[in-house]
């Protein structure tokens, strides 16, 4: 019966799985959706636009013949890409579109074959190496005669089809020296988009770099373009593969494409960790309700069926059936450290809520199943969280084999830990309770305080005889630990130890002394603290006040009225306070005081230390 | 002349370039912080027990400041769930801050007010109280209703720090539904040694859709209404990547008033909330800060990323661009304000970094938004445009700011999982990917028209205040909860 009930866990365990998957499905979709915008991104015709059009500022002496064979574009490609023609003047400093480098009385399946001259070659050696014609280079390189100039790049031929057609346009340009300024502004407009489009080139080892002299504006620009042979692209202007398009698009805009990748990237990963943490949850959740059924069982064969032996507290046995089961659970869920810890977590819960024989039961449990173990591993684990988990394990287990290593945690420098120590330490005690606050050296919040009484407080029969040790304790925030203790336990006869920590250095220390003192009555006090008064500070005097004012003793309404006209606003405000607490006085005249308060103000009554 | 106009653009692209820059750097440095603050929390937290608390004499006590006006329809509820929270010692007290509507009636009826003679303990300068009530049910003895001529949800606020008697004030919106255990989490770092705690705030979460009975939260979920839906993702990010950001580094400007708490003695001293702001949350705390660091005090604000309270964000456009408008205003007004801490390092870390971001990031972003996007307009137009780069561009800024986005639903997700359903979860995911496409330029927008407003409102101030008191408290009845707004990202030129 009860392996089938584990037989269906599983495969109900399977089928949630399973049906967490689909939410898997909607991730799927979502990362498809993000990787269609990544591959966008990488879509060569973004990349073409960017990277194809390039600029060129004319300068002094040159011609389109020269820009032509510069780019290796055709001068008619140029002029029709600049709405220009033969006759138009090609000023210095006029910016040209350079069409892209490929021409187009050139067949789409052509490529250009290139050759930058070296010294002391000749057209006719070109042409040999090359296997075409002088003549053919002189008319496809538009050349007027024999000579060569070192450096010069030509174009030699086509790859796949000879050239058979000769170029139409052999014109040159005769050069001329001109000054038209007319647009200067669109054309340093232009300069820029042309320095942003030179951003975006990569090292210069790459680039050719032409640097001239304007002789009118006397100043240097720099037009960056890409050499021919270096351009990793095919004739459509897109890279040959991906490895190209990193090397060489520009490098800002490889940072940004990275960038966005990277980011999708993450945003792709973080959708997964999402889901993957939901599924997970489900997962435990899953386990953790078979884990229960199965526990339950447990539960109430071990700790609530009676037994013929049940007065034999201590020397219980498991049996012959409970240690079957027994081993079944161990078998089925302790091996599995997530089991473990649910295991303990149960087992803490069922023996929070019982007591006595029951109480003793779960102990034994947890004992059986060698759980005891994990909690002292998780004590001397080097991660905090876990040591206070273990130590809240020792603490609501009461495992007292751990009081020794608890104790020594309770001044340890992480806030956390320490609280659970003391916290654990107090419970595990078995008497003089608060005996461990004498070796307390940090400092106690008052959140931590309030945790010690509660605990205290549930305590059968607690023991906090040594409150007056505490008093003595060098630690300020033990002593003012110990002062409210005495006002929490109405402990009237430790008042005078009280008014003693008046002489306490430790302001907080007074102002806690003085609020007990108000709650426990004693004729004494005042006195004390009235002798006190005029040495003590503004805080010190503010809370003596609010004692006169809730003890109401009507003598001293008098020197509450005078201190109402103080100078200093937090006495005043104290003082009429303290009038408005004590009982006898009418409402009225507290009202009349604060009238003539305006008025008198003028005049300086005496400060508060003249009392 | 060419020079020049040549060095202006260069300047000007370079300057946008270095803003986006550092606002990016700053965001992911805040997104870092939060992650070590919350998880910090989490297992400072984790086994925690506020039972202890709920018996105990020691814990601090709270008054409860709540103004409302023209609230009749809902205010029996809200009263209800306000007086049911598990805390041992607190007060409620009721603002009405001269309704229109049977506020006080219902109120007087349902809890059988009379009027008592309580005098406040303190003398913040106010609009005339007409009167205390308090209930003659003993069971209702928690509550106390001030009645008041109106004059705004700061005046009121004010009404309520005079008559607080406890030592913390919390103040909260009347129609905000606040978790049972509210009171026992965000009372804990009162109660931790450490510098003064001056104010506390929680994470307020948006209640759209949610099932809610009895003025008491049911179930979550992730509001049905889009509007609604991409403004939980703005809460999410501005608390759980902002608020514990700057609450860990001691730098936090604002608390909602939502769901704020305060010193009552600082607040005091430091002259209650201002009338004169519609942002009077931000201009407290700021001043509440600056009174601590003159007077040379040692303090603290922090934040507590449990979703404490919970809010009906506004779900149409004219209702949530007019609260955005008034957030702008009320920004500008408190930092306009302060400008003496601006940079003066007299205010420490205050000054020099949480000013400064608010000023350079939050009131300035949208402004280099739009700017921004006109200069590259201006240049598409003149043909300047490198339009690769510029989608790249666009493509790194838009992945950006849904990382973020995503990270904060991660940290949602690993901290406090409200939202249990897978359906929730991956409906939030997909309002992330077009948030920044679809909902972003408007927030701009509203910005942009709270600047308008706030310049315009300027010169014709004294009106303002005068016709202005009875439109202004309806606003102010609306959720009053700041967010750190969207990662302010814009296109950059190329």
């Amino acid at each position: 019966m009860r392996n089938n009930t584990t037989l269906k866990g599983k495969f109900y365990l399977l089928y949630k799985q399973i049906e967490c998957r689909k939410g898997f499905l909607k991730g799927v979709f979502i990362a498809a959706f993000i990787l269609s915008l990544l591959f966008s991104l990488l879509h060569p015709s973004i990349v073409k636009g960017g990277v194809a059009l390039k600029k060129h500022k004319v300068a002094r002496k040159e011609t389109l013949y020269s820009i032509s064979t510069k780019y290796h574009v055709s001068v008619s490609e140029i002029l029709k890409a600049n709405n220009l023609n033969l006759s138009s003047k090609i000023d210095t400093g006029l910016l040209l579109i350079i069409p892209s480098t490929q021409p187009s009385n050139v067949d789409r399946g052509n490529t250009i074959i290139y050759h930058t001259v070296a010294k002391k070659e000749t057209l006719f050696k070109i042409a040999t190496k090359y296997g075409t014609t002088p003549n053919n280079i002189i008319q496809l390189n538009k050349l007027t005669g024999n000579n060569l100039e070192v450096g010069v790049t030509l174009i030699v031929g086509y790859k796949n089809n000879q050239i058979t057609q000769p170029l139409n346009e052999a014109v040159v340009l005769p050069q001329k020296d001109n000054t038209g300024d007319g647009n200067s502004v669109s054309n340093t407009a232009t300069e820029v988009a042309d320095k942003i489009v030179g951003l975006g080139e990569p090292d210069k080892g790459k680039n050719r770099q032409v640097e001239e002299k304007d002789p009118n504006g006397g100043r240097t620009h720099e037009v960056k373009t890409r050499a021919p042979q270096d351009d990793p692209r095919n004739k459509k202007g897109e890279y040959r593969n991906l490895g190209d398009y990193f090397k060489y698009s520009s490098l800002p805009l490889l940072i940004l494409r990275i960038g966005a990748i990277l980011f999708i990237l993450a945003i792709v990963i973080i959708a997964v960790v999402i889901l993957t943490m939901r599924t997970n949850k489900t997962i435990d959740d899953n386990k953790k309700q078979q884990f229960d059924k199965f526990f339950q069982d447990l539960v109430a064969q071990i700790i609530f069926t009676d037994k013929e032996n049940e007065t034999d507290e201590f020397e219980e046995e498991f049996t012959h059936e409970q240690a079957k089961l027994i081993e079944e659970f161990e078998r089925e869920f302790l091996t599995i450290p997530f089991f473990r810890q649910v295991a303990i977590d149960r087992l803490i819960e069922v023996y929070k809520s019982l007591s006595g024989l029951a109480a003793k039961r779960v102990e034994n449990l947890y004992y059986e199943f060698d759980l005891v173990n994990d909690t002292l591993r998780k004590i001397k684990s080097a991660r905090w969280e876990e040591k206070v988990r273990g130590i809240r394990e020792v603490e609501q287990m009461h495992l007292r084999q751990a009081y020794k290593q608890v104790y020594g945690l309770i001044n340890h420098p992480n806030e956390m830990l320490r609280y659970e120590a003391q916290l654990a330490v107090l419970s595990l005690r078995r008497a003089r309770h608060l005996s461990f606050l004498e070796k307390l050296d940090t400092p106690l919040s008052a959140w931590q305080h309030m945790n010690l009484v509660a605990k205290l407080k549930k305590i059968p029969n607690y023991d906090v005889r040594n409150l007056n040790k505490l008093l003595d304790s060098p630690n300020p925030s033990v002593n003012v630990f110990a002062i409210r203790m005495i006002q929490d336990f109405n402990m009237v006869k430790n008042v005078p130890e009280v008014q003693r920590m008046l002489d306490h250095p430790n302001e907080d220390v007074k102002v806690a002394a003085i609020k007990t003192l108000s709650y426990l009555h004693n004729d004494k006090s005042i006195l004390k603290l009235l002798s006190a008064y005029p040495g003590e500070s503004e805080r010190v005097q503010s809370e003596i006040l609010k004692y006169i004012g809730v003890t109401g003793s009507g003598e001293h309404g008098g020197m509450l009225r005078q201190l109402i006209g103080s100078s200093n606003t937090n006495i005043s405000h104290a003082a009429q306070e303290a009038l408005a607490l004590m009982s006898y006085q009418p409402l009225d005249e507290l009202n009349l005081l604060l009238d003539s308060k305006t008025t008198e103000s003028t005049k300086a009554l005496p400060e508060s230390g003249n009392i | 002349m060419d020079l020049i106009l040549e060095f202006i653009i260069q300047l000007i692209i370079n300057s946008i370039l270095v803003y986006s820059i550092a606002i990016c750097v700053a965001y992911a440095i805040l997104a870092i912080i939060s992650a070590i603050s919350i998880s910090d929390y989490l297992r400072r937290n984790k086994y925690i027990d506020y039972s202890s608390i709920l018996s105990s004499s020691l814990a601090p006590s709270i008054s409860i400041v709540a103004p409302a006006y023209n609230e009749g329809m809902t205010i029996i509820q809200n009263v209800r769930s306000l007086l049911n929270l598990q805390y041992a010692i607190y007060e409620v007290i009721i603002i009405n801050d001269g309704s229109k509507d049977d506020t006080l009636e219902k109120l007087m009826e349902e809890y059988d007010l009379v009027p008592v003679e309580i005098l406040p303990e303190y003398d913040l300068p106010t609009k005339q109280v007409y009167g205390v009530y308090q209930s003659r049910n003993a069971a209702f003895g928690k509550l106390k209703v001030i009645d008041k001529q109106n004059g705004g949800k700061a005046d009121a606020l004010n009404v309520g720090l005079n008559y607080a008697t406890h030592k913390i004030v919390l103040c909260a919106d009347v129609d905000c539904i606040i978790d049972d255990l509210a009171l026992l989490k965000v009372v804990k770092p009162f109660m931790e040694d450490r510098k003064r705690l001056i104010a506390s705030g929680a994470v307020v979460s948006i209640a759209n859709s949610c099932k809610v009975e009895k003025g008491r939260l049911m179930e979550v979920h992730v509001p049905e209404n889009f509007l609604a839906r991409v403004q939980v993702l703005e809460y999410l990010r501005a608390f759980l990547m902002g608020r514990m950001a700057w609450s860990k580094l001691d730098g936090l400007l604002l608390v909602s008033g939502a769901f704020g708490l305060f010193d009552k003695e600082i607040a005091r001293n430091a002259g209650g909330y201002d009338t004169e702001t519609v942002g009077e949350d931000m201009e407290l705390v700021v001043r509440m800060r600056k009174y601590m660091i003159e007077n040379g005090l040692e303090y603290s604000v922090i934040y507590v990323p449990d979703p404490l309270c919970w809010t009906e964000a506004p779900s149409s456009y004219k209702v949530l661009g007019n609260q955005r408008s008034r957030w702008t205003r009320g920004t500008i007004e408190t930092l306009l304000k302060h400008r003496k801490i601006f940079f003066n390092p007299q205010f420490g870390f205050l000054g020099m970094v949480s000013y400064p971001f608010w000023f350079f990031f939050e009131w300035l972003a949208p402004w280099v938004e739009i700017f921004g996007l006109l200069f590259f307009i201006v240049l598409a137009l003149l043909g300047f445009a490198y339009w690769s780069f510029f989608f790249s561009l666009l493509a790194i800024v838009f992945s950006y700011a849904t990382t973020l986005t995503l990270l904060s639903i991660l940290f949602e997700e690993i901290s406090f999982n409200q939202y249990k359903g897978k359906r929730d979860i991956v409906k939030l995911a997909l309002t992330a990917l077009v948030e920044s496409f679809v909902y972003h330029p408007l927030t701009v927008y509203w910005s942009i028209r709270g600047n308008y407003q706030f310049f315009s409102g300027m010169k014709q101030w004294g009106e303002m205040i005068r016709t202005g008191f009875a439109e202004q408290n309806t606003k102010s009845q609306e959720t009053e909860i700041h967010t750190v707004p969207d990662v302010n990202l814009h296109p950059l030129n190329g």
